[in-house]
């Protein structure tokens, strides 16, 4: 706890977006999934959250930093499970939307018949998961991100 | 003396419709003594007749000093009375509903009537759910005991109260020369006193739980503004109530520790000087713990924060105890008092509230996203989750050259377990249902956590152990944990779940007892080139990567079965290599 953080820790957080910037890029990418996974799949348009954004500090060498991860309120489209017979498209969908993002090949959590969830993740930390069963699941996680006081690009005059 | 059937009549709503009439009255009283005073000597009146008058009109006022007390009095009684019976009449229906969620009754005299196991339990759980009864049975005894030792309280307070007013005596002992200050002491005379807590030291959940439910919701904010030290740490009160008084504690345990250096750092330079070398030694290793403890007060603050310095949402801090050589806390993500699933991780050696509180919080976040995705993926709309991260013990430290030499002792085990089953117990007291609960031990808080559940009847339904030197037992079946609901993990190159002479003295390997379902930490190939990410080593099992100083989010096999097991679905595919 008392250890200055390093000079490069800071650097390496200070080319990432702000954390306010990240919330709205996740918000984004879920919104595009969803609004991809009603058009190409035919899966309703009635995704809903079932739990609020939850913030934690970073921790390791970013944790005397002023930065924060989110985990972004999960989504949740009950009583529409995706048909077995469109899992491979969704999950295309799913792995094209993550690798515009930078995130890397989705990997399998668990894979059965009518039973799937996926995970897919960022250099800088950040998850998303996206699964299917009785009904579809989608969540994220940012990385760890400078707060908007601290950015150099946003903090004022500092 | 009060009994059930009394209670249950109660209802303080007479009383407060009684509040707005009494406070009109109070106030053309006033009014009415105000006037008199303006006409008790008129300018340029004088001689016998106003002499007489004036004094008429003091005595009017004296009169009427003791009405306005008295006025004063049953407003302010009728006010706490009617707030008080609320409080009864909660404790009255929390207890008539865990005894209804039991298949227990409560009858007119407070006894307790027992119906029995419920038919519809499947034959291996009876005996769990009949020691759990048992313990239900003793908490329900101490609701009721306290809800009627509450009733008598106000009972008697009112009592007192009205008998002062029938006797005229409201402002008997008061020396009040205006209506204002007769009403004051009126006032003082109706307030009633808030029912004691229990001990702190050596009160009972069931107590606990008990007392608090009998408080109005004004009582219980004034107990936590005025005593947070009463109400943070206490088992069987609600985690939101505990939150909200620990948070208030933090600024007065700063200052305190603040001043508890500064007067060592006085006692330092006291002893300077030759011979003093060995007591300055000492003071300089009490201001070091007091420095850490210091540390792990901002750890406690930051991790119950936001980034906008507000109190962060969907945080509970359900323990805060700055006593001992560190700091104890336990921090909740979601809201431990309405969650379907609850569950309690317990972590192992060298884990301190300075340096790994706010991973685990983190680590326990994320185990509450990935089991609400799984409420989802199942369709169970509705229910939630809950993970708290309980550092309630002092797990012992490895020194920096002997790697396992201060883990040959496992008294801080035994001494945490106590207090963690005090912890499991709580959660259940606090609340009118029971929750799925699932304690997930790593480490040596797998060994707590085992002596908690070997030697305590709690409300634990499931039971995970991970990276464990032994739980305290040769089969799983030994756990108060209902059958078939333990469950191990041991990673590849985890040394700690492997010390030679240290397994044998906690009981056998973990994954060589019956009773325990063996769960995989091995990566996971359903489909050519896709494949779970392995856990390796004493500390991934639950986040991984850490290592490289980077918060790196790799969803693991055995995340993903911890959060299947803490919504009551297991997931035993991927089972490892016979």
């Amino acid at each position: 706890m008392d250890a200055e953080p390093s000079k490069s820790a800071f650097q390496e957080l200070a080319a990432r977006p702000n954390i306010e910037a990240v919330i709205s890029e996740h918000a984004e990418i879920e919104r595009e999934i969803q609004r991809r996974l009603v058009t190409e799949v035919g899966l309703p348009d009635s995704w809903e959250t079932t739990d609020e954004e939850s913030e934690n500090w970073c921790t390791g060498e970013y944790e005397d930093l002023d930065a924060v991860t989110i985990h972004m309120p999960n989504w949740a489209n009950f009583d529409h499970p995706i048909p077995e017979a469109d899992w491979p498209r969704a999950l295309e969908i799913f792995t094209e939307v993550m690798g515009k993002y930078g995130f890397d090949m989705p990997k399998a959590v668990v894979d059965r018949p009518n039973d799937h969830l996926v995970s897919a993740h960022h250099d800088n930390g950040a998850e998303f998961s996206f699964g299917t069963k009785k009904a579809t699941s989608l969540s994220s996680v940012t990385g760890c991100h400078l707060t908007e006081r601290a950015h150099p690009k946003t903090a004022n005059g500092s | 003396m009060v009994s059930w059937s009394d209670v249950k009549q109660w209802n303080g709503s007479a009383l407060a419709e009684a509040i707005g009439p009494l406070n009109r009255e109070y106030n053309e009283l006033i009014n009415a003594g105000e006037d008199l005073g303006k006409i008790q000597s008129p300018d340029g009146w004088s001689g016998q007749a106003a002499q007489a008058a004036g004094s008429r009109c003091g005595e009017l006022v004296e009169a009427l000093g003791e009405w306005t007390g008295e006025i004063a009095a049953a407003r302010t009684a009728f006010t706490a009375t009617s707030d008080a019976i609320g409080g009864v009449k909660n404790g009255v229906t929390e207890a008539e509903e865990v005894a209804k969620a039991n298949n227990f009754s409560i009858a007119d005299d407070g006894s307790i009537a027992d119906h029995g196991v419920p038919a519809d339990t499947p034959q291996d759980q009876r005996e769990a759910v009949a020691e759990e009864r048992a313990r239900v049975k003793t908490e329900l005894e101490e609701r009721v005991k306290n809800v009627l030792r509450s009733a008598d309280d106000v009972d008697n307070d009112f009592c007192k109260v009205l008998d002062k007013i029938l006797g005229d005596t409201v402002d008997a002992d008061s020396d009040a020369t205006s209506l204002a200050a007769a009403g004051k002491a009126g006032t003082k005379v109706g307030s009633l006193t808030i029912p004691t807590p229990p001990p702190l030291s050596d009160a009972t959940v069931a107590q606990n739980a008990a007392w608090w439910a009998t408080l109005s919701e004004a009582q219980r904010k004034r107990f936590i503004q005025d005593f947070p030290g009463q109400v943070g740490n206490r088992d069987g009160i609600p985690a939101s109530d505990r939150s909200a008084a620990n948070v208030l504690r933090i600024d007065d345990e700063r200052t305190r520790l603040q001043n508890r250096i500064k007067q060592l750092q006085a006692e330092r330079r006291e002893h300077g000087g030759p011979g003093g070398v060995g007591e300055e030694m000492t003071i300089n290793r009490k201001i070091a713990r007091a420095e850490e403890k210091l540390d792990s007060l901002a750890a406690v603050e930051r991790t119950v924060t936001d980034r906008h310095g507000e109190p962060k949402a969907g945080k509970q801090l359900m323990l805060l105890d700055t006593s001992g050589e560190r700091v104890k806390a336990a921090v909740a993500n979601g809201d431990v008092d309405k969650a379907d699933h609850v569950a309690v991780f317990t972590p192992g050696m060298n884990s301190r509230v300075d340096t790994n509180l706010d991973d685990y919080v983190q680590d326990t976040d994320a185990l509450k996203r990935h089991a609400e995705d799984e409420l989802t993926r199942e369709n169970r709309r509705g229910e939630s989750v809950a993970t708290v991260t309980w550092l309630g013990y002092e797990p012992p430290q490895t020194n920096p050259d002997g790697i396992f030499e201060a883990v040959v002792t496992g008294d801080s085990a035994e001494e945490g377990a106590p207090k963690l089953a005090e912890f499991y117990n709580g959660i259940d007291a606090s609340r009118a249902d029971n929750p799925h609960m699932t304690a997930l031990g790593h480490s040596w808080g797998s060994l707590t956590q085992g002596y908690a559940l070997r030697d305590h009847e709690t409300g634990v339904d499931e039971a995970g152990f991970f990276g464990s030197p032994g739980i305290g037992t040769d089969s799983g079946k030994e756990l108060n944990v209902p059958e078939n609901h333990v469950y191990a993990w041991e990673a590849r190159e985890d040394a700690v779940a492997n010390i030679p002479g240290v397994v044998e003295r906690y009981g056998k390997d973990v994954v060589e007892q019956d009773g325990i379902h063996h769960m995989s930490t091995e990566e996971y190939e359903p489909a050519p080139g896709q494949r779970t990410e392995a856990s390796t080593g004493h500390s991934e099992y639950m986040k991984s990567e850490r290592s490289q100083g980077q918060s790196s989010e790799v969803y693991q096999t055995s995340e993903y079965a911890m959060a299947r097991i803490m919504i009551g679905s297991p997931d035993f595919t991927p089972v490892p290599e016979p």
